[in-house]
């Protein structure tokens, strides 16, 4: 083994005279079918020219064989193989050979083509070495011919190939990138680096850095993990949309596919190739849409054939509580994961070209509270006419829903209104009327009998009487009350009004001895009803006359300023006061006393307050036991 | 003092008639005294009165809610009925409602409004009108 090994490597290096050489070298010496033999298996024809007389070569018969010639009928001389060479082929031959005349240092050793009988071509490697005298006169010359026409036309082939690809990617303006997976080497073309405003030359030098630096870093992410998949054999295409940074400093979309083409012994992919096409016009029509429909005033997603999301509106996003989040190239059913079945059967249908539709959907959302959707389905088109996906649109109702109940409510407190109404007219006449008569008859009996007005029955069924009567004229006038409400409110001087109500109570006031002071500021005008403010004061003023403290020297102060749009009328008095930490809830309800006085109504602060209330505005109370009240009441300022 | 030679009341409630009855002759307001108990019934009679020349009455005291005929609808056909006569017509009723108070001023005829129960005084007041007018 070591010694064959050794001669090997003799033999290999060339340098070392082996013996097996020798004598094969002194075999071919003696015996000449040895020659024969090799020619004939390694060469297809030799031929020996004599250069003292040019016409005669000698030509062995593989020569004419190779191309379809009987060579018993060529004849020895250099007119027979003239003829079958490619003139310029023979231009060569003659330039060639006159070089290497001249300097045997140039090898005769070129590509001639020969013309077959049949008609077609026969490449021929044609070498060629000369024999010269002791002056280095050329005398002879010998040659040998190699049939290259099968390489030839491999060669032919590959460069049509080349050609038609070449001619495709200049067509259809792809950029092409090769990339060997193990050591990196990167080979891209023009247009590659023109998509994104470069020539080669200035992206030197290229590697696979290159594309990792002008590809936009989260497009970049995304389109590691699709190689990956591709790579791992999860795809069988790596196909990837993609931004890559522009030399002007915009960004361009790329379609990038690419493919392993070969793998290395352990099964390894070796080399990658792809192309770019430059999708950028395409991606901003699609923004376009992308951008109109998330303006849209209006729930509406558009989905491709996964259920993913192209688009969707802002209106949409708040409709299902998607605020805020990143849907686009997530699936519906990831983003909402509570979907149904019946839904999703729906999308299903929707996908092979029907719409759907539902007016009123009732949906009950995780967090309990109802949502009523009215949706369709409808499919999209692509330019290739199928179904691309499709657009949902969908309406909240909700609040139209509620409205309806709503306005169901309003029905039943109208109704229940009228039934007031109606209360209020039996209040009005029949109760009053019957009231009437009760008084009427209590009067004609006392006079029909005078000896009884002073009997205790009698006079307390003429009590019972007077109560009735006052306690059903309350009640009319709180039901009449809020039958004219604030459309016909009027200017109205608050100083004159209060001037009037003073005159008018001036008689209780001194008999109680209470000291009315008015501060109250001339030329203020509120709106107001007249009836309503003269009822306010009084009630306000002989509230405060009646409950005046005894002990001491008693007034009622009423003043006004102007505050945010009301005149604020203050009546305070230094009087009994209330309880407001016990009384304050009840105050203003209907039959609330909170004085054992024989005058307390119990109705007036009710009164009151709904009257201001009427007319648009509030009343507020300040007291303090033994010490006093002040009640403010907000009416509204004419001059706003 | 004239007296009222005839008073007519259009009310449907019997209790009010006789209680007004007993006031009319405490204060002895006036010599006869005509009753109908709705609208369309005064109406009628009022009519054939009329139209035999028999004597009408000086004063009416109107109801408003009654039935068949109530006191508007009575008023609206009388005010067509040509007559010579000057009739003075109070309305008397429960009602304190500003409107029915509001619309009884739209009439001509109408004299007063008298919010029930009627009183000794307040007829009193009446007559004395109905005198001074005279």
């Amino acid at each position: 083994m070591k010694e064959e090994q050794k001669i090997l490597e003799g033999s290999l290096l060339g340098n070392e005279e082996n013996y097996l050489k020798k004598e094969l070298y002194d075999l071919i010496r003696s015996d000449t079918s040895i020659l024969d033999f090799l020619q004939e298996a390694i060469l297809d024809g030799i031929w020996f020219w004599d250069l003292d007389n040019p016409d005669n070569v000698w030509m062995s018969p593989e020569y004419w064989t190779t191309f379809g010639y009987d060579p018993k009928k060529m004849p020895h001389k250099s007119s027979s193989w003239q003829p079958i060479v490619f003139e310029e082929d023979l231009k060569n031959i003659y330039a060639n050979f006159a070089a290497h005349a001249k300097d045997p240092k140039i090898p005769y050793d070129q590509i001639v083509r020969f013309r077959h009988k049949l008609g077609h071509t026969v490449w021929i490697r044609c070498r060629g070495m000369m024999f010269r005298d002791a002056d280095g006169k050329p005398l002879k010359m010998l040659g040998a011919h190699t049939d290259i026409s099968k390489v030839k036309e491999k060669e032919e082939e590959l460069r049509l190939q080349k050609a038609f690809f070449e001619q495709v990617i200049t067509g259809t303006n792809l950029g092409t990138w090769k990339w060997n997976v193990k050591t990196g080497a990167t080979i891209f073309n023009e247009r590659w680096a023109e998509i994104i405003g470069y020539n080669l030359e200035e992206l030197e030098p290229v590697s696979i850095d290159t594309w990792m630096k002008y590809a936009y870093e989260k497009d970049l992410e995304k389109s590691n993990k699709l190689l990956e998949d591709h790579i791992t054999g999860k795809t069988e295409v790596y196909e990837y949309e993609a931004r890559m940074h522009h030399k002007n400093g915009n960004l361009v979309w790329v379609l990038g596919k690419g493919k392993v083409v070969s793998w290395d012994e352990e099964g390894n992919p070796e080399w990658m190739v792809g192309s770019h096409q430059e999708i950028t016009d395409k991606k901003k029509a699609y923004e376009r849409n992308r951008q109109f429909i998330k303006q849209a005033p209006t729930a509406i997603a558009m989905f491709d054939r996964n259920m993913e999301y192209l688009a969707a509106s802002e209106e949409w996003l708040s409709v299902f509580n998607l605020e805020g989040q990143q849907v686009l190239g997530m699936s519906h059913y990831e983003v909402l994961p509570i979907i149904g079945n019946k839904w999703k059967v729906s999308h299903k249908k929707s996908l092979q070209g029907n719409v759907i539709k539902n007016s009123e959907e009732r949906i009950e959302k995780i967090e309990g509270s109802i949502q009523w959707l009215s949706w369709e389905f409808r499919p999209w088109y692509t330019d290739e006419d199928e179904v691309g996906g499709i657009i949902i649109h969908a309406n909240d109702i909700t609040k139209i829903k509620k409205k309806e109940e709503l306005k169901s409510l309003l029905a039943v407190a109208e109704d229940q209104n009228k039934r007031l109404k109606n209360f209020a007219h039996i209040v009005s006449h029949n109760l009053k009327s019957h009231s009437g008569n009760f008084e009427m008859l209590l009067d004609l009996f006392v006079q029909e009998n005078p000896e009884l007005k002073y009997n205790e029955i009698v006079k307390l069924f003429k009590t019972a009487s007077g109560h009735l009567t006052e306690t059903i004229s309350h009640l009319n006038e709180v039901v009449l009350m809020n039958t004219s409400l604030d459309e016909n409110l009027i200017g109205l001087d608050i100083y004159d009004a209060t001037n009037k109500t003073i005159e008018g109570v001036k008689a209780i006031a001194t008999e109680a001895e209470v000291e009315i002071r008015n501060y109250v500021t001339p030329d203020i005008r509120i709106l107001g009803i007249s009836a309503y403010l003269d009822s306010i004061l009084l009630n306000l003023i002989t509230n405060s006359i009646k409950y005046s403290a005894k002990n001491r020297d008693s007034y009622v102060e009423l003043s006004t300023k102007i505050e945010k749009g009301f005149v604020v009328l203050s009546v305070a008095d230094n009087g009994l006061g209330i309880d407001l930490k016990k009384h304050r809830s009840k105050l203003f309800g209907m039959y609330k006393t909170f004085h054992h006085n024989k005058d307390a109504r119990g109705i007036g602060l009710f009164i009151t307050k709904n009257q201001i209330e009427a007319m648009g505005g509030k009343i507020t109370v300040k007291s303090e036991v033994n010490l006093g009240t002040t009640f403010k009441v907000y009416l509204r300022y004419e001059k706003n | 003092m004239k007296k009222i030679d005839i008073a007519c009341i259009i009310d449907d409630d019997p209790i009010f008639i006789f209680g007004v009855r007993k006031i009319m002759d405490l204060i002895d307001f006036c010599k006869s005294l005509m009753v109908f108990r709705d609208g369309e019934e005064a109406l009628h009679n009022l009519k054939s009165i009329i139209s035999n020349n028999e004597k009408l009455p000086d004063v009416i005291l109107l109801d408003l809610n009654m039935p068949v005929l109530d006191g508007w609808q009575f008023l609206d056909e009388f005010i067509k009925i040509p007559c010579d006569k000057k009739i003075v017509i109070y309305i008397v009723s429960s009602s304190v409602d500003p409107e029915d108070m509001h619309r009884a001023k739209s009439y001509e005829l109408v004299s007063d409004y008298i919010v029930k129960p009627v009183t000794v005084a307040k007829l009193k007041e009446v007559l004395n009108d109905l005198e001074k007018a005279v």
